[in-house]
């Protein structure tokens, strides 16, 4: 079983069988296609990405007539407009680097199924299908896979996929996954965007909440920055205990080793980033120490001692940026970043430092 | 008349204009389990009659005088059954007009007789056969009993369409390595779908896009994102409002079911899961 798939994916030799079968076919149908489209990986052993088609086009205008005119007309609107592309969203620049990546893969390892998957997952009505397919057929995307739940909520289905990451614009449906246990994220649309690196895929993560778990954040919330460094330095050497995005950054690393395997560290198409509000002195050893105990790698980390992050993702370029605090990713919107937020934690109740009268979404 | 053919009296018989469907007796009611009662306990498919039953009053209320369709019972190979089953029957008040029993050797034969529109059962080589001779066919799905289980029906009605059979060209299938059954299968369920389509036409139209007590779902096993809107398109050119739509693209169909959870299901051959899923 690949280490890369969520924990509760359960063993089951009838369904492994019926797997072999289903995969064996499509594999063999696939393969005398003749064409140039590359077939999609294993489920079992790729990275699956599931994007919405909100986070993957930017669907503002539909939006807006099917919440001001109902479903009816905004169903009538896609198939009039169905030759026409949707244009590229929040996610778009990410979905065309998990691709650079994947052709860097398949030349590396011709037969290999451990690449990146990615499944348009949307709640989205099934008739709205054909301009989705038009619109990733005219950018040339490589989406095999599609869950149209027509309505319905996408969770289930997640599981199904054995997802590694989910994005969507619902960031309710992005907390219920993350209480199932699958990382994901909440995207916004934002007017400005850096120009971005074709090469390689850079993904930047924020630290507490994100990769970690809020143990920490819930100390400087609560006692303050000073208990909070006491803390983390008499405890330098326990690890926190995972955050909802751990497992994501597990799975890059997992790629990454591929082509460290092959001599290509020094050009490998695929980079992390840590970028956190905490201080590499007082703080920043136990966030290292805790990332060795797990075995895994960050490329950079960028410890800002409190300083904003959005002058430095600036600069980095990430094709997407994780973080559990809204007012980070409003800053990093601000210059251009493409932010996703993890509602996960208590940062959720404040907002810069300080809590939120009235519980609930802070969007 | 037909010795074997027993009629319902508490319920009204209909025109044969109104659509027949034909579901068979296994499953519906508890065979295996041998009783001493006159009637039978519910089987794995019983749901399905009451949803079949909740649907066409759903409608009589918004135009009454309009039934959806007739449904009748085939039993197969039943014949000792015949008392229990029409007490049974009547001890729930199913909404079932006609039981029609007869011997394994006749089942063809008796099916066409029926001019059933649509056969349902839970036995894929039944579905397989009557696919064959031309009647458009599909499997049940079990659905486990809920606690407390009350006439009403909450979830929508789901009906799973084939995408392959919708958009994949036979051609392209022989190619891929499956076996002759499975291809003669696919073949049948190919030539009977724009009738299978006619017959989920005919349930959906009455409802609307949303909350409608009957759900259309697509989904392609085998086919990539291009065969998936060709079979998108063609269900559109049948008229059908599709409302869910799944391209598997050789992932694997057995927990993509289990999420969807269909009541009935098109029988394509091309599915690894001998035994449909029950709900769980």
């Amino acid at each position: 079983m690949s280490e890369i798939k969520p924990n509760d994916v359960v063993a089951d030799s009838a369904a492994d069988a019926g797997e072999e079968k289903d995969w064996a076919a499509a594999k063999a149908f696939f393969d005398n296609l003749k064409t140039k489209k590359p077939r999609p990986p294993k489920p079992r052993y790729a990275v699956t990405i599931a994007v919405s088609s909100r986070t993957l086009f930017n669907m503002t205008e539909e939006r807006k007539i099917y919440e001001e005119e109902g479903l009816e007309t905004y169903v009538a609107h896609h198939i009039a407009h169905e030759n026409e592309p949707l244009r590229p969203g929040a996610a778009f620049p990410f979905v065309k680097a998990l691709m650079t990546v994947n052709d860097k893969l398949r030349e590396l390892y011709p037969d290999s199924e451990e690449l990146f998957d990615i499944v348009l997952m949307t709640n989205n009505h099934a008739q709205v299908g054909v301009r989705l397919i038009n619109s990733i057929n005219h950018y040339d995307l490589t989406i095999e896979r599609f869950c149209m739940t027509g309505g319905q909520s996408p969770i289930g289905y997640l599981k199904a996929y054995m997802t590694n990451l989910y994005l969507s614009k619902n960031s309710e449906t992005v907390t219920e996954a993350i209480e199932e246990g699958i990382a994901a994220a909440t995207m916004f649309n934002s007017d400005t965007q850096n120009q971005l690196c074709e090469d390689q895929l850079r993904v930047a993560f924020d630290g507490d909440a994100v990769l970690f778990s809020d143990e920490s954040e819930i100390i400087v919330k609560k006692h303050g920055l000073d208990t909070f460094f006491e803390h983390e330095k008499e405890y330098e050497n326990k690890p926190l205990a995972q955050g909802p995005l751990k497992c994501f950054l597990e799975a890059l690393g997992k790629l990454q080793r591929k082509f460290y395997a092959k001599n290509e560290r020094m050009n490998c198409p695929i980079r992390t980033f840590l970028v956190t509000a905490r201080s590499a002195a007082s703080s920043g050893a136990r966030v290292l120490k805790t990332l060795r105990s797990w075995g895994l790698e960050i490329d950079e980390a960028l410890f800002l001692a409190g300083a904003p992050k959005g002058p430095l993702l600036q600069k980095i370029r990430p094709h997407i940026f994780f973080d559990d605090q809204m007012f980070h990713i409003e800053g990093a919107q601000e210059l251009g970043t493409i932010s996703a937020h993890v509602p996960y934690g208590i940062g959720q109740k404040y907002h810069k430092g300080k809590l939120i009268e009235k519980p609930g979404s802070k969007n | 008349m037909d010795p074997n053919i027993i009629t319902n009296t508490d319920v009204v018989q209909l025109p044969s204009s109104v659509i027949v469907i034909a579901v068979s007796c296994h499953g519906i009611f508890d065979l295996d389990t041998p009783t001493e009662l006159d009637t039978l306990s519910k089987g794995p498919t019983f749901s399905f009659i009451k949803a079949i039953q909740a649907m066409n009053e759903k409608l009589t209320g918004k135009t009454p005088k309009v039934t959806l369709f007739d449904v009748i019972i085939l039993a197969k190979d039943l014949q000792g059954n015949q008392a229990k089953i029409e007490n049974s029957i009547k001890h729930y008040g199913l909404p079932i007009s006609r039981c029609w029993f007869f011997n394994n050797e006749e089942f063809t034969q008796s099916l066409k007789s029926t001019n059933a529109k649509l056969f349902l059962s839970m036995d894929s080589s039944d579905v397989c056969k009557a696919l064959q001779e031309g009647v458009p066919a599909a499997l049940l799905c079990p659905q486990t009993q809920a606690e407390g289980d009350k006439e009403q029906v909450a979830n929508p009605f789901k009906v799973l369409l084939s995408g392959d059979v919708m958009g994949l060209p036979e051609e392209k299938l022989s190619e891929a390595g499956l076996s002759q059954p499975q291809l003669q299968t696919f073949k049948a369920a190919k030539a009977s779908m724009a009738e299978f389509a006619a017959v989920i036409r005919e349930m959906r139209r009455h409802f609307a896009r949303e909350d409608s007590p009957l759900r259309v779902t697509l989904m392609s096993v085998l086919g990539s994102s291009k065969e998936w809107a060709s079979a998108l398109l063609t269900a559109r050119g049948l008229g059908l409002e599709v409302d869910e739509a799944y391209c598997l693209a050789g992932a694997s169909s057995g927990p993509i079911l289990n999420c969807i959870q269909p009541h009935i299901m098109c029988y394509d051959g091309l599915y690894s899961v001998t035994e449909v899923p029950a709900l769980s």
